[in-house]
């Protein structure tokens, strides 16, 4: 079972207050992440229709480890613990 | 004497049966680990085309493609985007799918519409990929 399944990936789109878009004909809808007017941040959420399918490259995707995603989309980690991350990165 | 001779052969030939068993054991492990690392190992795939999506690629880049629990992850590290899949193929069919989805997303925001990160990001697809005229 991977990591970050479809369901828990779009907790964390949720979670980040993702704007979704919706990409019939691909293989992945888009959530998009923004923040003061700027995109921020953008991950890949796959089509299939299986609420465990692999989402596993979510988290290099919004520059975190895998375990701060997955608290991201359980709950603990808040929207703006993942600001300050990314901030403390030097992404923003 | 020759009761003697007979008992420590047959001593020997039972050490032997020990050891060779021993070692037969030990190959069987290894063999198990080695087959393991196989499964385990990242691969490396040049991307050469992005078709049938209407972009050119500009000079190839590689896909590190590796297992994460039953599934697979491609990346294309120097873009810092990867995808999923069931398969490697299908990994790497859905890596190609996010770099144009990459591509399309960031020059949608670009022009101050962007973050730091992210104008980054945009910066290296440049370097690889242009749409087709």
């Amino acid at each position: 079972m991977p990591h970050i399944t479809k369901e828990l990936a779009q907790k964390i789109a949720k979670k980040l207050g993702a704007r979704i878009v919706d990409c019939s004909g691909k293989a992945h809808d888009r959530a998009l992440v923004f923040h003061g007017g700027r995109l921020i941040a953008w991950f890949g959420i796959r089509r299939g229709s299986g609420r465990d399918l692999g989402h596993d490259h979510v988290p290099k995707q919004i520059h975190v480890h895998p375990r701060q995603a997955r608290l991201l989309g359980q709950c603990p980690l808040e929207r703006d613990d993942w600001i300050a991350i990314l901030t403390e990165k030097g992404i923003l | 004497m020759a009761m003697t001779r007979l008992a420590d052969a047959l001593l020997e030939r039972l050490r032997e049966a020990a050891r060779l068993e021993a070692l037969e054991k030990e190959v069987l492990l290894l063999k198990a680990r080695v087959a393991q690392l196989e499964i385990s190992a990242p691969v490396i795939v040049p991307v050469e085309t992005l078709a049938p999506e209407p972009y050119q690629l500009l000079k190839p880049f590689h896909a590190v493609v590796q297992p994460v629990d039953g599934e697979y992850v491609a990346s294309f590290y120097d873009a810092n985007i990867s995808a999923s899949g069931g398969t490697q193929e299908e990994a790497l069919a859905n890596l190609k799918d996010m770099v144009v989805a990459a591509y399309e997303t960031l020059t949608e925001h670009e022009g101050g519409g962007l973050g730091r990160g992210l104008e980054k990001q945009l910066q290296v697809l440049r370097e690889f990929l242009r749409r087709r005229s």
